[in-house]
């Protein structure tokens, strides 16, 4: 089936944006990281939509591009405030919350 | 069963005292607060006789009870409500009796102290949890009663604010007390899950024919009985427990207090009944303390210290009675102690208070002149605590040995018996080095402990003491000598209660040659105290000349606080360091780390290993999530 | 096109919130900050009042709006009520903001409420997620939302980055789901778990992976890394807020899930999971606040606890559990916010309030303030007379019925170990004064120097109405929590009312 191929598309792009979130210290990309997770589950949804024939998947998936957008604005506001007090932007320079 | 509307008053009485106390304080005059706080507390103890009369009415088998709030889940219902039955009736009388001659007594002994106010608002508010916890038909509210008694007892013992013994003190009772309610709790539970309800009944028809869990549940509440009873191995708190005003010792640390494990092993005797093991692990804890706490006695100098360890020790007594199937012994030696002890601890209040401050017998001596009246007193408390014919600890006492003894408890006898002989030994010590012979110097403030508030309030010297102070002693002191003829009474009172579930009829009266012995060993005791400690013993000048903390095996009291420091707290410490800066958020990370460390080892130049913070809190989750994954996938 | 009318009451509490949002932002635009200040809360407040006053009629029946997609059932509406009654309680301990930016603050703080309220009342997927992006949007600014504090935008930004990953989870779980089942709804969810024999994996992993998605919202173990970070970070009623309406919300919309999607005769098997997380909640919340020096921090690993706590009403998913799992987010809503609002009161009168070393000799300046907060602290470590008690019983008892013996165990373990970090505190309350008179002085003198550097006395309100109102959230919550203490029956009867 068609759909299985698009399954497992989806499937690795969530694991890859999984593995990216854990290994680059760009938050920027971090960020990105993370819409590529989100987009794998988009991906799934409208391929189930698909093999259903129903739209509840596509809708779901307009909503989430919809959420992804706003949380990616919320996400950028956070990281120029981050920029603005340094000269660099690395995730890993910010841990004075601990213990 | 009969809806007394005896039984809320009772317990509400104290507490709304207790709250108008609190909230005036500062305001009222100390005069007035000292009476009104006493006259409800008489109150309450009148409002009790009443409802003795009530239940009196019932004829045997009746029982009082209110139900304050009555609920349903899933159509099971729930209540919390007080009852009254005879065994609860013994207690409660002696909580409010006592109760408030310690109160009438606290008046004059706490006069000027700067926190009367709070005082009697605490008092007041003990007296009230305690009412609670012996009204209880039901393990919540015998939970709930426990609690508060726990707060009252760790409010009173760092009474002192000021001083940093009294806050490790109370601090120490109340997490000693607190490993005593897990184990409480966790039998409770167990009791609560395996026969569905909360009530005693329920619990009691279920143990009948269970003792497997009757072991279980009946081990695991002596845990919190143990506790809050100061038997070994829970003991530790008691002896540091005297940082607390006087009249708290003598009310909540010797009188009534103490005693409510003994009470909840006497009210949950159908669970002990059921099970061989349980009675016996009982009877075991209880003969250990009493010598133990015997023991420890004699090595001590603080005389409110002597008078904690005999405390341990008389319940250790108690504990021994409840174990060998003795429930009216044991109750009977509560109420004769809560005399005799009751009497010696005020009478130690009113030497400490004329003698301000001083609490180091090696100190005192030659009081007998000084103070008739706490001489004499005092006399007829030890008399009574050796247990000498006809003064009542020896009643209570001899009934005690005799149902272990007519048990075949032949060991646990042994140790009681010479327990008694010890007992004989430090009260004559005690007696002898407080009253008789000469003091080594006049009755100089030490002045190590400057830093005491019980001394600071008493700093003015010599003090007479009012009459309030001695008639509640008086009257102490002559329960202690009649209080024996409870004897005739308390077995046909207490018979309902024990013969309901079937209790095994434990006889209690002594052959001739063992009351013989008993007595033998106690005046072998006084023999051998007075030879060492009298006013001419070979001991007594060392002894006076000495300086410092006890000493010793049985002056650090087999080093009980030595071995938890070692054992308990600084594991528990080093535990709490360990989750709190490893475990997390380093910790469940810790975890991660280490793993990822291991791979750092195996891999070689991974370099997001030595990774950032956000992204190891990131590691977290992915692997939080594989795991639950895995277990979806594949085990669902 | 569904008839908007019909949908309206239900739509009413939420409208309101999101208007009242609005308006504020409006009023900044036309009244300026040094004459409207006022004015933006009370139009912030009278949001939440309204909504609360429209929460009220639906109480009678069970209703639902947009075919299904909105349950205002008695469950989800009591829901509603805890969630509207935290943001009103920390709007009221909010007064003390000074910043131009308020008016921006009151209004995320609104429609974080607005969604929580969507997610509790969530019937479909679709709003579960819509709910849960609305009230985390909000919260990650309102995380960040205090000017000048760099620990702020740090926790902000950790708990964005970990959050987004955290709803990626959920998403591709739903995903799953829906392909599993065709169809987002919790009614054909349901029809589906009890109709299939042989559920297929892509089910089971789908349920796995919503529930950590449900369960980093409850900031159970190990999902909870952010929750300590973000709690101290933000500023006070942001913290009281949080613990206690995103707690609310997603316990309603994970056990809405749970009760659609988990099939009844595999009931142990899926909840097993859960439990093992909350009883690590339990444990790892109650140990690592043994060594912990903040208030704040402390109550942020309380709030894991008490997440791992209110598992304990799920196992067998009865009326009866849930009944108890609402009781004692009530009594958590009434402690947790007796202790924020003394902290808030603390800092107002110029004492620094997050320290637990700040609280040392408190009874003796306070004595009123400090019987409060001991109070609510014997709450927290489930003490009698107070609801931490009752509620505790009444949730052992719904484990019990269970037969969740893990998470049994764990409460009894962490009762006893959380006993010694809330009593740690009350100790230090009741600790000897004389010394600390001159560090309390010091500290004093320490607050005031930076509040003066800020210069923005100007724009706040009355020290008297932020400390009247403060003072009235803690009288309240007090109040409430002793009165869920003392007559459980009467609550706990209303409470499985709702339900049925």
């Amino acid at each position: 089936m068609v759909e299985n191929g698009y399954l497992a598309l989806a499937a690795v792009l969530f694991a890859l944006g999984g593995v990216g979130v854990l290994l680059r210290r760009s938050p920027l990309i971090s960020l990105m990281c993370v819409e590529l997770m989100w987009n794998a589950a988009n991906l799934a949804f409208v391929t189930f939509a698909r093999m259903h024939g129903n739209m509840d998947g596509q809708v779901f998936a307009f909503l989430t591009i919809t959420v992804a957008a706003a949380e990616a604005a919320i996400g950028l506001a956070l990281i120029v405030l981050l920029f603005r007090r340094r000269e660099h932007v690395d995730v890993d320079d910010v841990h004075s919350l601990r213990g | 069963m009969y809806e007394s509307m005896l039984l809320p008053l009772i317990v509400a009485l104290p507490l709304a005292s207790a709250a108008v106390l609190a909230a005036f304080r500062n305001r009222w005059p100390h005069r007035v607060i000292g009476w009104a706080g006493t006259g409800v507390v008489f109150v309450t103890f009148l409002l009790s006789l009443a409802a003795f009369a009530q239940l009196r009415g019932l004829g045997g088998e009746g029982v009082l009870r209110w139900v304050f709030s009555r609920w349903e889940i899933g159509g099971r219902p729930y209540e919390w409500g007080l009852v009254l039955d005879p065994l609860s009736m013994w207690w409660l009388l002696v909580v409010t009796g006592v109760g408030f001659l310690i109160h009438l007594y606290s008046i004059g002994y706490m006069a000027g102290d700067e926190s009367y106010g709070r005082f009697f608002a605490c008092l007041n508010y003990f007296v009230f949890a305690m009412s609670l916890l012996v009204m209880a038909d039901n393990f919540l509210g015998l939970v709930m009663g426990w609690t508060n008694v726990g707060l009252a007892s760790y409010m009173l013992i760092g009474f002192y604010i000021r001083k940093p013994s009294a806050n490790a003190a109370q601090m120490k009772a109340y997490l000693t007390n607190m490993v005593g309610e897990v184990f409480m709790l966790a039998g409770i539970a167990v009791a609560v899950i395996r026969y569905g309800s909360i009530t005693f009944d329920a619990v009691f028809q279920g143990v009948q024919a269970d003792p497997g869990w009757a072991t279980a549940i009946g081990l695991l509440i002596l845990g919190g009985a143990a506790a809050k009873s100061a038997q070994l191995p829970l003991h530790i708190w008691l002896p540091d427990a005297m940082e607390g005003p006087t009249p708290v010792s003598a009310m909540l640390h010797a009188a009534t207090m103490v005693t409510a494990g003994v009470y909840a092993v006497a009210r949950l005797y159908p669970i002990y009944q059921a099970s061989e093991t349980a009675m016996t692990a009982v009877a075991t804890v209880g003969a250990l303390s009493a010598l133990a706490g015997a023991l420890a006695a004699t090595r001590q100098y603080d005389i409110k210290k002597v008078l904690a360890y005999s405390t341990m020790s008389q319940i250790g007594y108690m504990f021994l009675a409840n174990g060998v199937g003795a429930h009216g012994a044991a109750a009977f030696h509560f109420l004769t102690h809560a005399f005799f002890k009751a009497a010696l601890f005020l009478c130690a209040g009113i030497i400490i208070h004329e003698l301000g401050g001083q609490q180091d017998i090696r100190r005192m001596g030659g009081l007998r002149e000084k103070m008739p009246f706490a001489f004499w007193t005092f006399l007829v408390g030890v008399l009574a605590l050796i247990g000498l014919p006809p003064f009542a600890g020896f009643f209570s006492k001899d009934e005690i040995l005799a149902a272990a003894l007519n048990e075949g408890h032949y060991f646990l006898f042994a140790l009681g018996v010479v327990a008694a002989g010890l007992t004989a030994f430090y009260n004559t010590r005690l007696f002898s080095l407080v009253f008789l012979g000469d003091p080594l110097e006049a009755p100089a403030k030490s002045g190590k402990r400057k830093h005491r508030r019980e001394e600071e309030h008493h700093d003015h010297g010599h003090h007479e003491t009012p009459w309030v102070m001695k008639a509640p002693v008086a009257v102490l002191a002559a329960l202690s000598v009649v209080g024996g003829a409870f004897v005739l009474a308390v077995d046909p009172y207490l018979h309902p209660v024990f013969a309901r579930f079937d209790a095994r009829e434990v006889h209690v009266h002594a052959p001739v040659w063992a009351m013989a012995l008993i007595l033998g060993v106690a005046a072998l005791g006084i023999w051998a105290a007075w030879a060492l400690y009298g006013p001419r013993g070979s001991r007594r000048q060392a002894e006076q000349r000495s300086v410092g903390a006890p000493a010793g095996l049985l002056g650090r009291a087999f080093y009980f606080d030595e071995i938890y420091e070692l054992f308990v707290y600084q594991p528990v410490l080093a535990l709490a360091d360990l989750v709190g800066h490893y475990a997390d958020p380093r910790g469940v990370d810790g975890l991660v780390n280490g793993l990822a460390r291991m791979a750092y080892g195996l891999g070689g130049r991974l370099g997001w290993l030595h990774s950032g913070y956000v992204r190891r809190y990131g590691l977290t989750l992915v692997i939080g999530l594989v795991a639950v994954l895995i277990y979806f996938a594949f085990y669902v | 096109m569904p008839n908007f009318a019909e949908n309206l009451p239900v739509l009413a509490p939420l409208l309101a919130l999101a208007v009242g949002a609005l308006g504020v932002l409006v009023l900044d635009l036309v009244l300026p900050a040094r004459r409207g200040y006022g004015w933006w809360f009370a139009v912030a407040l009278a949001g939440v009042a309204l909504a609360a006053l429209y929460t009220l009629p639906l109480l009678g029946g069970n209703r639902t709006a947009f075919g299904g997609a909105l349950v205002a059932d008695r469950f989800g509406l009591f829901f509603w009520l805890v969630i509207l009654a935290a943001a009103g309680a920390s709007l009221l301990l909010s007064l003390s903001r000074s910043e131009e930016d308020a008016s921006g603050y009151l209004a995320l703080l609104l429609w974080a409420a607005m969604g929580m309220a969507v997610l509790a009342a969530a019937g479909n997927l679709m709003v579960v997620f819509l709910g849960l992006e609305i009230l985390s949007l909000a919260l990650y600014v309102l995380v960040a939302f205090a000017p000048g504090n760099r620990i702020a935008w740090e926790a902000a930004l950790k708990y964005f980055l970990l959050g987004a990953v955290a709803a990626g989870f959920l998403l591709f779980g739903f995903a799953l789901i829906y392909g599993a089942v065709g169809g987002v709804g919790f009614d054909q969810i349901a029809d589906y778990a009890r109709g299939t024999a042989e559920l297929p994996r892509i089910y089971k992993l789908g349920v796995g992976l919503s529930l950590t998605g449900f369960a980093f919202k409850l900031a159970l173990v190990p999902f909870h890394v952010w929750a300590p970070d973000a709690y101290e970070g933000a500023p006070t009623p942001v913290t009281a807020f949080m613990s206690v309406g995103t707690k609310a919300a997603a316990f309603a919309a994970m056990a809405r899930f749970l009760v659609a999607a988990v099939p009844p005769q595999a009931q142990t098997a899926y909840l097993l999971p859960l439990g093992v997380l909350a009883a690590l909640s339990m444990l790892v919340g109650a140990l690592a606040a043994i060594r912990q020096e903040n208030l704040k921090r402390i109550l942020a690993y309380s709030g894991i606890s008490h997440a791992g706590y209110l598992i304990m009403a799920l196992p067998g998913l009865t009326e009866e559990g849930l009944g108890a799992g609402l009781f004692y987010l009530a009594g958590y809503l009434c402690m947790n916010m007796a202790l924020f609002a003394g902290m808030v009161y603390l800092r107002q009168v110029g004492e620094d309030g997050e320290s637990v070393a700040s609280y040392t000799g408190l009874l003796y300046r306070r004595p009123a303030l400090a019987g409060a907060l001991a109070l609510a602290l014997f709450a927290l470590a489930g003490l009698p007379p107070t609801v931490g008690f009752t509620g505790k019983f009444l949730l052992a008892l719904a484990a019990i019925r269970g037969e969740a013996w893990l998470l049994l165990g764990a409460l009894i373990l962490a009762t006893g170990v959380s006993a010694y970090v809330y009593l740690r505190v009350v100790a230090a309350m009741a600790r000897q004064p004389e010394k600390v008179r001159r560090s309390a002085a010091a500290e004093v003198a320490a607050a005031a120097a930076p509040a003066a550097g800020e210069g923005a006395a100007a724009l706040g309100l009355p020290d008297g109405l932020i400390r009247g109102a403060a003072g009235a959230v803690l009288v309240l919550a007090v109040a409430g929590m002793l009165l869920l203490g003392v007559l459980p029956g009467r609550v706990l009867a209303a409470l499985t009312g709702l339900l049925g």
